[in-house]
């Protein structure tokens, strides 16, 4: 005979079945149902957060559905890397990406690879400049290039991190100008501004985001900006194109999906971003940063991955980096 | 004077009926993320930060600040109360704040710490007020070497963390920099990590924090159920007493001073200046052997250092736009994204968020302590919670708060084996405090010190060529050695007197 406790038990599991049949149907009707997670590799107050923040109000109100900004910090970013390139793919967890994807790839054994996912969508452009000081001997890029090349080793490059992006971007300068820099690593761009405010290095590679109050303020010399065409916000500081080298090494923000999530899906995410993109709040955002707002769909930001990839990985077997 | 009248403008944009309610509520909050283990500042402002979009960016700016300094308030109370630091700069309040809670006096130390957290940020502020250029410009003085020495003259009173054995200090002081060494190095090699890639970054300072000082505490209370109505029998008034205000007054000052000056430097200043305050009272005072057994000088300069410490953060960011810790760089991005740009020219373009800011920070301690005074009547009932439910609702908040801190999984895992740890080392007799001063000194002090050989190509002199960086080396010489000097008095001393008695 069958107990009651039995029955009771088969009608539970029955019930539970008939829940998620219904869940999973409704699911598939209807994306998103609930709110979709924006994984951030860094930690609050960063570039990256900031990016997702200001995108957040319009992503929400075009999406029609919440979106949690979750900050996943740890191991350069590629925790959270991993973390998103494992999650369902189902469309409910949305990564961001900048060139330190790239870049750690081959710095790092951590087994992160751009391929593992779909890129949705670029949302903007921050190129990189080389700072000094506003009262040191160096008026432009050329004489600065001058006496690193007369004084090897002499003059100190801080940057945001040992084999991080900005350390890559000035070992990236050294293979295009046969110049040699002394390397300081700080943990991030906001200590390397302090450092060069003190005088404790020569120069700075870094966002030009993170260095124009200082230029403004008259404490900075911005000498060349890494973009191919001079940037709106310092329109008197040349390119590296100028100086007969292609650098890009700015900072660009992009949203990427585990590989596998359904295309239609990825489609709903994209137009979801390019209206935000459009939102006044986020232009008046870059404007004041010195950020280029730049769209790429799917199709564009994997070609660029793939350039962005060319390049890091040159300058990282120049600068003979291993994974550790 | 112009200063006068910016501060008047200050008060002005701070005292208007939206800002005082944004004021308070950002000292409520933060109160209460003070008081919960785990969940700390830089988060809550991150979270609440979508919240003030829509708000003034002074506004905004006043009601986020108001989380940071609050949570320095609350972070003490369960440190008193339970043995929780809820934050890490209230590691150090635990040791005489629950003491004190033991004997029955868990009010004078909730009081104090209050009165002290008050004097401390109020003064914090008319320092910051009248110094804020002049002393930025003299944190920038701090290159790699200086940092370094200010490291060393912290590893130096190291000895005064403790009110148990020397040796035992030290051995724990030595794990505590061996579990700071866990994580990729500045040249990006990998240590002790067994390729965990969450522990790139090293140990989270907050599940060390709540394993060490939360779990171990829950499980050292599980066996010892019958002590408990010491508690509950013994409370001996809510505030501090005349006798508790002549103990802690220099305390407060000294304190206040200690924080104010570390607070400008980059790093974890909050917490070391309590370490440092903390053991700058410990050598000044004429009983130190009460140390560590319930001593309100022990309570009162550390936490009038943390509070001390908040104002000298604000410094480098307002005036330069710097930020020297996690919660202040997250101060920094709601700027940005408020479309004020930190820098050198914040002061000049948006005076009305460097002085309403200054002047709201006024305003929020005056509130934090009118909100804290009648809590402690409430908090002080906390113990009266049987054990049978108190215990598992802090073990709740510390699991809750472990993962939050992070998201992570494995900051749980972390705090429950530093649990097991801290529970082991209560047994045996170490102390947490030298080995959670030494593993937040740690990073610092070889970041700095490898900065400055790569910079100086590996000349050890860049130490002490540069004149800061030896002044501070020197003062931590001289305090090592009057540390010894004194030992060897004192041993002497009883040498002699067991001759006499022979």
């Amino acid at each position: 005979m069958i107990s009651r406790k039995r029955i009771c038990s088969i009608l539970m599991v029955a019930g539970i079945l008939l829940f998620l049949s219904t869940g999973w149907g409704a699911a598939q009707e209807k994306f998103p149902n609930r709110p979709i997670q924006l994984i951030i590799p860094w930690a609050p107050g960063g570039g990256g957060t900031l990016n997702a923040q200001t995108l957040q109000p319009a992503f929400e109100k075009a999406l029609g559905g919440g979106a949690m900004i979750v900050n996943k910090t740890g191991g350069g970013g590629t925790i959270a890397w991993n973390f998103v390139a494992n999650a369902p793919p189902d469309g409910y967890t949305v990564g961001i990406v900048n060139p330190s994807l790239v870049v750690t790839q081959y710095t790092t054994k951590t087994g992160v690879n751009f391929k593992k996912f779909e890129p949705i969508i670029t949302t903007v452009i921050v190129p990189a400049g080389v700072a000094v000081k506003a009262d040191s001997p160096w008026k432009t890029f050329k004489e600065f290039i001058d006496y690193s090349k007369a004084n090897p080793g002499k003059v100190n490059m801080a940057n945001s991190g040992h084999a991080a992006m900005y350390h890559m971007g000035n070992v990236g300068i050294e293979m295009a100008t046969g110049v040699k820099f002394t390397h300081i690593p700080y943990k991030g761009s906001g200590p390397c501004v302090a450092a060069l405010l003190g005088g404790h290095v020569d120069g700075t590679l870094a966002e030009i985001s993170t260095l124009l109050p200082y230029v403004e303020g008259g404490k900075f010399r911005i000498l060349a900006v890494s973009s191919s065409k001079r940037n709106f916000a310092i329109p008197n500081v040349p390119t590296f194109k100028e100086f007969g080298f292609d650098l890009d090494v700015g900072t660009w923000y992009g949203y990427v999906v585990p590989k596998g999530t359904p295309k239609e899906r990825i489609k709903v995410l994209h137009d979801a971003f390019k209206a935000a993109m459009n939102s006044e709040a986020f232009k008046a955002f870059y404007a004041k940063q010195g950020g280029v707002i730049e769209y790429m769909g799917p199709e564009g930001l994997m070609a660029y991955l793939e350039a962005q990839d060319k390049q890091w990985k040159k300058i990282i077997d120049f600068g003979g980096f291993k994974p550790e | 004077m112009d200063i006068f009248s910016n501060i008047l403008a200050g008060f002005s944009i701070a005292a208007t009926p939206l800002n005082l309610i944004l004021c308070l509520i950002g000292c409520f909050v933060g109160t209460l993320i003070g008081v919960l283990p785990g969940i700390g500042p830089a988060a809550t402002i991150a979270l609440l930060l979508p919240v003030t979009f829509n708000l003034p960016p002074a506004s905004a700016i006043i009601m986020l600040s108001g989380i940071f300094y609050g949570a320095m308030y609350g972070g003490s109370t369960t440190a008193i109360l339970v043995n929780i630091p809820g934050e890490a700069a209230a590691a150090i309040t635990c040791i005489d704040g629950y003491q004190m809670a033991r004997q029955g006096r868990a009010g004078p130390a909730l009081g104090i710490s209050a009165f002290g957290s008050f004097i401390a940020g109020t003064f914090g502020v008319i320092f910051l007020m009248l110094l804020a250029p002049p002393i930025a410009e003299l944190a920038l003085k701090f290159g790699p070497p200086e940092i370094f020495a200010v490291m060393v003259l912290g590893l130096t009173i190291l000895s005064y963390l403790s009110s148990g054995s020397l040796i035992k200090a030290f051995i724990i002081a030595l794990i505590g920099l061996f579990i700071g060494m866990i994580g990729i190095d500045i040249a990006g090699i990998e240590r002790f990590t067994f390729g965990i890639p969450d522990f790139f970054d090293g140990i989270g300072l907050v599940p060390v924090l709540m394993g060490l000082f939360g779990v171990a505490e829950v499980l050292l209370n599980i066996e010892r159920v019958i002590t408990r109505d010491i508690f509950v029998t013994r409370i001996e008034g809510l505030l501090p007493n005349r006798e508790d205000w002549k103990r802690s007054i220099m305390p407060i000052s000294r304190g206040t001073a200690i924080g104010f000056l570390m607070g400008v430097i980059p790093g974890p200043s909050n917490t070391i200046s309590s370490f440092v305050s903390y053991a700058v009272e410990k050598r000044l005072s004429k009983h130190p052997e009460q140390f560590g057994k319930g001593a309100i000088e022990g309570v009162a300069g550390p936490e009038s250092a943390n509070n001390a410490a908040c104002a000298g953060n604000f410094i480098p960011v307002l005036t330069l736009g710097i930020p020297t810790s996690a919660v202040m760089a997250v101060i920094v991005g709601a700027l940005i994204i408020h479309g004020v740009t930190p820098g050198p020219l914040l002061i000049k373009n948006n005076p009305d968020i460097f002085w309403g800011t200054i002047a709201s920070m006024y305003i929020g301690n005056f509130m934090l302590l009118i909100l804290n005074l009648p809590l402690i009547g409430l908090w002080i009932k906390v113990l009266k919670i049987p054990y049978g439910i108190l215990f598992p609702l802090i073990l709740f908040f510390c699991f809750v708060g472990a993962y939050a801190n992070n998201n992570s999984l494995v900051d749980v895992n972390v705090m429950i084996f530093f649990g097991l740890v801290g529970y082991l080392m209560k047994k045996t007799g170490f102390e947490p405090a030298p080995l959670v001063m030494a593993y937040i000194l740690c990073p610092f002090l070889e970041e700095a010190f490898r900065q400055s050989l790569i910079k100086s190509h590996g000349d050890f002199s860049i130490f002490f060529r540069r004149p800061i960086s030896a002044t501070i080396l020197a003062i931590a010489f001289l305090f090592v050695f009057m540390n010894i000097f004194s030992g060897i008095k004192e041993k002497r001393k009883r040498f002699l007197e067991k001759i006499d008695e022979d």
